[in-house]
């Protein structure tokens, strides 16, 4: 089984595919069979942040049954080790992909035979970035230290939260009546965080705590971007420790990575950031977050 | 006309589970996320930390709240913080919260408490170097002139009242105390109130009673020996 790592963020340009193409880079340096997967559908375009302007398969050759596999659609990278799921030429409707092509999708991902998935997910909530951040257990939320970002981000890991639970609560008894009796199910469906975990404690006891072992075994991680000198460093592990308190599950601070120009510049080049400026502070950053996030991975399993 | 018994979205969502439930249940101690012994710096810190999160103009917990929770958690803190800074209504909370059957891990403070410190004016532990050194030489000079600590040498075992009879006689508080020698509050305590099983062996009985009685520029072996013969009789 592959080690899928969904990467997403509310807000456009917080940096999910800077950092999903980044991360994705260094761990086929150390050696890791790694798969980048463009789930970005409507806004694909992680094949230009590692320098491959033009792609000849997309995921929609897969989607539209061109293709039979979704190995198929995978294309090497000028990057050894590092394979790409392009999203380029998805036609202008890809963004509402249909439920059934969605679970399809789905299912092929987890099939495939990679140590290391990354999926860039597009912003916003929609059930299809949502669906593709359940397919693991674990993702990485980025954001800018702005408040429309973090705004966004609270909206994201709620709305992923309550997903989860729902599948949940789905899972056990769907027919279990609570409280005054309407279905468990009708009740589950559009709830936010809070009502679902007020309905938890509604639940008999080993249920209840099957869920919430269920929900502390979820990893996310938070990485704040574009950080400026004047921004306050503390600031993610406070967003982290805030969550755990109000929301009630855990996200862990992964680090922060700072503001730097030549981000900017190596995208208009159209060349991964980390080939050109290996050493400059952002890059720095980006070793530090990738430890991080796969130190943590490590320990999760263990 | 009949209607659905849940109500409409609108009541259900002012009736319904609150994102600040918890909060809502949570004691001073808990809301402000501090352990039952925390220090008056603590607490203050505590605070800090918390206003940081959750003032108007936080960008932490920006669009978590809506702005009369925030209000409501604004009062909150600020009802946590100026409770459990102040010494009196503190430990009058404490034996609230012990009547209540709430008690976190066993330290209520016993009998008489000591009198208030103007905890306001505590710095940091390690930043008031200059404001010891004077202290110091004050206090040992204190210690010579004070008829009682002379006859705590005559006597042969010595007291946790002894002991405290001479520190208000130095004029020092049990949180002066603690912030030099980075013994808790509760441990000093006991150490007056002759509470022995409180300390985790003796060995740091008699460790946190020679600090005790140095930052009281006293002869901390020979007081001490007094005081543990005391110790080994009861045993």
């Amino acid at each position: 089984m592959p080690y899928i790592l969904p990467i997403g963020g509310g807000k456009g340009g917080s940096g999910k595919t800077f950092l999903t193409g980044n991360l994705g880079l260094l761990l086929a340096k150390q050696g890791h069979k790694t798969l980048l997967f463009d789930a970005d559908l409507g806004g694909a375009n992680l094949h230009t942040m590692i320098g491959m302007s033009h792609t000849e398969r997309s995921l929609f050759d897969f989607v539209t049954k061109k293709v039979a596999t979704l190995q198929e659609v995978v294309i090497e990278t000028p990057i050894p080790n590092l394979f790409l799921i392009s999203g380029a030429g998805n036609p202008l409707h890809a963004a509402n992909i249909g439920y059934e092509q969605k679970m399809k999708t789905l299912k092929a991902v987890a099939q495939l035979p990679y140590d290391y998935i990354l999926l860039d997910l597009g912003a916003g909530t929609s059930y299809n970035t949502i669906d593709f951040f359940m397919l693991s257990g674990s993702g990485i939320f980025i954001t800018t230290p702005e408040p429309t970002s973090i705004e966004n981000v609270y909206r994201l890991v709620r709305s992923v939260y309550a997903r989860k639970m729902q599948q949940l609560l789905r899972g056990q008894n769907p027919r279990m009546p609570i409280g005054d009796g309407e279905s468990l199910k009708a009740r589950v469906l559009s709830h936010s965080p809070e009502e679902l975990h007020a309905m938890l404690q509604g639940l008999e006891s080993s249920q209840n705590q099957a869920l919430q072992e269920a929900l502390r075994a979820l990893q996310f991680r938070l990485v704040l971007n574009q950080m400026r000198k004047q921004d306050n460093p503390n600031l993610g592990p406070l967003i982290c420790k805030v969550i755990e308190r109000h929301l009630g599950f855990r996200v862990t601070f992964a680090g922060n990575i700072c503001l730097d120009d030549r981000v900017h510049e190596a995208v208009c080049r159209r060349l991964p950031f980390l080939e050109k400026y290996p050493h400059s502070s952002a890059a720095e950053d980006l070793k530090q977050v990738c430890k991080n996030i796969f130190m943590l991975s490590r320990e999760g399993a263990g | 006309m009949k209607r659905d018994r849940e109500g409409s979205p609108e009541h259900r969502r002012i009736s319904g589970p609150s994102i600040l439930d918890d909060f809502r249940r949570q004691n001073h101690y808990e809301v402000l996320n501090l352990p039952v012994d925390a220090s008056p710096y603590d607490v203050r810190r505590a605070y800090q930390e918390a206003l940081e999160i959750y003032h108007e103009d936080s960008l932490v917990s920006y669009s978590l709240f809506t702005p009369w929770e925030r209000k409501e958690i604004r009062a909150r803190l600020d009802e946590a913080f100026s409770t459990l800074i102040h010494e009196e209504r503190r430990a009058q909370y404490d034996r609230l919260l012990g009547a209540r059957g709430k008690p976190a891990a066993g330290l209520p403070p016993e009998g008489v408490d000591p009198p208030s410190v103007p905890t306001l004016d505590l710095e940091p532990s390690g930043a008031s170097s200059k404001v010891r050194g004077i202290l110091q030489e004050e206090l040992q000079a204190r210690a010579q002139a004070s008829g009682t600590v002379q006859s705590l040498m005559a006597q042969e075992v010595i007291t946790g009242a002894d002991l405290r009879k001479v520190r208000e006689e130095l004029h020092l508080s049990l949180e002066q105390i603690a912030q030099q020698t980075k013994i808790r509050v509760q441990f000093l305590r006991a150490l007056e109130a002759d509470r022995d099983a409180l300390f985790p062996s003796r060995y740091h009985l008699r460790s946190f009673l020679k600090a005790y009685l140095r930052a009281m520029q006293l002869d901390a072996e020979a007081l001490a020996a007094r005081y543990l013969k005391r110790w080994q009789q009861k045993l």
